[in-house]
């Protein structure tokens, strides 16, 4: 059995370039506090970059100015630029409804909003105006499948979503966010509250998901740095210290504090 | 004594405290149905609920009218107030802040205690002139009662779904966010439907209120028992029939109007229950979303199916202005009342006025109902307070959670607290005007009053024994102190702030209610001579005035000086609020 849908293949157009991430002096103020400090990275495209570092050294913060979720902060300031898929997103005139629907943001405590799977999935295809019951089923599904839940809520997708386990909360989270068909997604600590097989099946997931996106994603674990990322960028107090794949940086870092850091000697 | 025995003692002290809130509603709804259901079987049950005519000299006491039309003047100002109160706590929410956001907030909180007669005189005043000459009838009626009822419960509305929108949590906005929806869709697509079980309670509790409330409408409403077939009819309510014949009612006919009560009481606790259900509902974290839809799972999953997008943010754009009109409505109109009245009665205040000798010449002095008005304070409090922190007691420090007999008493508690007041006002009379042979005195009023506010002060003293940390107890209890030792020395010093704030609500209310005073304390304008004696409070003194055409003035002044003393009440006891906040977020940091 097949869906008839038709194939307009245009989506949104907001990245007409490859979905790199290029941050030129990026320098974040918290008030007076300095948060982040001339940090110049290049994260490719269709890779997972993970980022690691101690407590407090301004890791979320990056990753909240890849989806400008930092306009929220109020006080909150910044120079330099922060340029996506060729385009500069703190630019005027960026749309940040479309920004933030192209880089999808998965948070480190599961947020599923209390409505249905269904209704959590639908959310985004609806709020970029997609009603048909055809389509969003559509969308629906697929993204379920390729956040790996499908078969486990297919029968029960009216459930209210708070009554998931916390390891499906987090998927459900990441189907959420795949519903919105972004480029690219950010993931912040999103096993730090989960269970081991939870855990896994979620790094799994991200294995996939490269094949299509573009991944960062924070963690405290440097194992599972290890296991699932290709480059790794290495904070500390809001500095960038190294950035590079992840073989050099955990077999032969550059820099004393990665050393330090990665043979657990500080942090 | 033994220390086990005095123990006990304490107690069991606090458990009857406790039990008095069952009591007394077992009582009021025994002593109804007693003695209303027998008229409504010697009337006839379909006579009575379904005949359309009251005509008590005639022997025909058919309710329908009223039933009807306070289901309508419900339903129409419920309409208007669940839109303006929503929206506007929505507005307050989430659309302002700062110093902005307080200085509203604070003022729908102190107009919330603003009595009903204070209310009903405005719409005399104002609306019904206005409306008469709009359209050519007497204009009161079905539709000033529903617009004076709305603007009454808007303060309950905005301050439950305000405080419920505010409990969202954070993180719900942020996931919205950042799914690239922008502010307002994140705003009513996902934080208003998050709050949706502690805004319809709010709703509930303003049903409630709109059912129940009585002066107020006695004043607008015209009063004539007939169905409204316009909204320019003038209605009739189930409380208004009640408060406007009670007063010389006898036999059959007295009986009938109990029975009127017993249909009133019967409307309450159906909503009550509802409240109830739906609290719980929504205590209880697993909820259920969504409406039912299922999905033919598709076989054929090819990625390049991406449907056009468009960005339609002009449905929720126009729900944000919605918002702005609509606290700009609920703030102007409060506001609007409250300068009218002060502007048309400040001129009339005087010392000769506040403060005069009654003598029986037309000139109106408040003195006597303001002695009156504080002597019954005094007396109510001094009964209901003791009662009533032992009650908190009990229910705080003696109970384990879950306990079914407890959950008892409290549903017992909240439905005394749903009770409309003219049903207080009714058992005051027949029971301890009458039966008691107390008179129209203060010692009836105040006992009638002690009903009403006993929920308040219970629930106020509890909560704040609650909040007195557990360590302070563990240190008391640590160095041998009993239990009863550890309340008094520890607990309730450490609760007196949260106590007070209940107190002194409790007095705003005794100052702002007429319905359960006027056939209890009476009419009568001389000076009281002792609690026995019967007087005229503030609030019925207004009343009063306000259906005299000779003092419109003075009526006026009154209003004001009613306002006055309640939102100066209500200003203290946010103060005493800001204390406990304060004492506890000290207690936390230490
Ligand atoms: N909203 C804010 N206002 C002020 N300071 C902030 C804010 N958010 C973060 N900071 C500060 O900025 C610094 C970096 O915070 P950030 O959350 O980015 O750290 P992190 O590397 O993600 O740490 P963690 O591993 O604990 O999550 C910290 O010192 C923090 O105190
Ligand atoms: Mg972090």
């Amino acid at each position: 059995m097949k869906l008839k849908i038709k194939n307009n293949n245009t989506c949104d157009n907001f990245f007409t370039q490859k979905t790199d991430i290029i941050t030129e002096n990026l320098n974040l103020y918290y008030g007076n506090f300095h948060a982040l400090k001339d940090v110049n990275c290049n994260i490719k495209e269709k890779m997972v970059t993970s980022m690691i570092g101690p407590s407090g050294c301004g890791k979320s913060t990056l990753l909240k100015t890849f989806n400008r979720m930092n306009d929220l902060v109020e006080g909150c300031k910044i120079s330099g630029k922060v340029v996506i898929g060729g385009k500069d997103i703190y630019a005027n005139g960026i749309d940040v409804s479309l920004l933030r629907k192209n880089v999808g943001m998965v948070f480190q405590k599961p947020n599923p909003f209390p409505m249905s799977i269904y209704d959590n999935v639908a959310y985004a295809p609806r709020t970029f105006g997609i009603r048909k019951k055809g389509e969003l089923d559509y969308i629906v599904q697929k993204s379920l499948v390729k956040a790996a839940m499908w078969d486990e809520v297919k029968d029960r997708l009216n459930r209210g979503a708070l009554t998931l386990s916390g390891g499906q909360q987090q998927r459900l989270c990441i189907a959420r966010a795949l519903a919105a068909e972004p480029k690219i997604l950010l993931m912040d600590e999103p096993t730090s509250a989960l269970d081991p097989i939870s855990t896994a099946k979620i790094e799994e997931l991200c294995l996939e998901l490269k094949e299509n996106y573009t991944i960062v994603i924070v963690t405290h674990n440097m194992q599972q740095a290890g296991r699932i990322s290709d480059y790794t960028a290495f904070f500390l107090l809001g500095e960038l210290v190294e950035f590079n794949t992840t073989d050099n940086i955990f077999e032969s870092p550059e820099d004393e504090r990665t050393e330090n850091y990665i043979s657990g000697r500080f942090g | 004594m033994t220390k086990e025995l005095k123990e006990n003692l304490y107690k069991y002290l606090f458990l009857v405290c406790a039990i008095f809130g069952i009591v007394a509603v077992a009582v009021i709804i025994f002593y109804l149905f007693a003695r209303g259901m027998p008229a409504i079987f010697d009337i006839g049950f379909f006579k009575f609920i379904f005949g359309e005519r009251w005509v008590p000299e005639a022997g025909l006491y058919g309710i329908l009218p009223m039933i009807v039309n306070s289901l309508y003047a419900a339903a129409f100002s419920i309409s208007i107030g669940v839109v303006l109160g929503v929206f506007s706590a929505v507005y307050l929410a989430m659309y302002c802040k700062g110093k902005l956001q307080a200085v509203l907030k604070q003022m729908v909180s102190l107009l919330s205690g603003i009595p009903s007669v204070v209310y009903g005189f405005f719409g005399m005043m104002v609306i019904i002139p206005f409306i008469s000459d709009l359209t050519g009838t007497y204009g009161y009626g079905l539709f000033v009662s529903g617009i004076v009822l709305s603007i009454m419960i808007l303060p309950t509305i905005i301050l439950i779904s305000f405080n419920s929108i505010k409990s969202v949590p954070k993180s719900y906005y942020e996931g919205a966010l950042a799914l690239g929806a922008t502010h307002n869709q994140a705003v009513f697509k996902t934080i208003l439907p998050a709050a949706k079980s502690g805004i319809i309670a709010g709703v509930i509790l303003g049903i409630n209120r709109a059912v129940g409330e009585t002066m107020a409408i006695v004043m607008v409403s015209g009063n004539v028992p007939k169905i409204a077939n316009s909204f320019f009819n003038p209605i009739r309510t189930l409380t208004g029939n009640i408060v406007l014949e009670m007063g010389y009612a006898t036999g059959l006919h007295l009986d009938a109007l109990i029975a009127t009560g017993v249909v009133l009481f019967f409307f309450v606790l159906v909503i009550i229950t509802c409240f109830n259900i739906y609290t719980n509902k929504s205590n209880n974290k697993q909820k259920e979303g969504g409406n039912k839809k299922t999905i033919k799972p598709i076989v054929d999953i090819h990625d390049n199916f991406s449907p056009k997008i468009k960005v339609s943010t002009k449905a929720t754009n126009m729900l944000k202005i919605l918002s702005y009109i609509c606290i700009s409505i609920a703030v102007l109109s409060l506001a609007f009342i409250i300068v009218f009245l002060f502007v048309r009665g400040v001129p009339y205040i005087n010392l000769e006025f506040l403060f005069g000798h009654y003598i029986m010449d037309g000139r109106v002095t408040i003195l006597p109902s303001l002695v009156t008005t504080l002597m019954l304070i005094v007396l109510t409090l001094a009964i209901a307070l003791p009662l009533g922190v032992g009650g908190g007691i009990f229910l705080a420090e003696y109970t384990k959670k879950g306990n079914k007999f407890v959950g008892f008493l409290r549903s017992s508690i909240e439905t005394l607290a749903g009770i409309p007041s003219i049903i207080f006002g009714l058992f005051g009379m027949l029971l301890f005007v009458t039966v008691f042979k107390l008179g129209f005195s203060v010692y009836a009023g105040a006992l009638t009053m002690t009903l009403m506010i006993l929920p308040t002060i219970i629930r106020t003293s509890e909560e704040s024994f609650l909040a007195v940390p557990q360590s302070y107890r563990e240190g008391s209890l640590a160095l041998g102190a009993g239990k009863s030792r550890t309340i008094f020395k520890v607990v309730l010093p450490s609760a007196i702030s949260g106590i007070l704030t209940g107190i002194v609500l409790s007095m705003g209310r005794i100052v702002g209610e007429s319905a359960p005073t006027l056939f209890t304390v009476g009419t009568a304008f001389a000076m009281p001579k002792g609690f026995a004696s019967s007087g005229i409070t503030l609030a019925v003194f207004m009343y009063i005035l306000a259906g005299e055409a000779f003092h419109v003035n003075e009526a006026f002044a009154v209003a004001v000086v009613l306002i006055v003393m309640v939102i100066t009440l209500n200003i203290i006891s946010m103060v005493f609020e800001n204390i406990l906040k304060k004492k506890n977020r000290n207690a936390l940091e230490n």
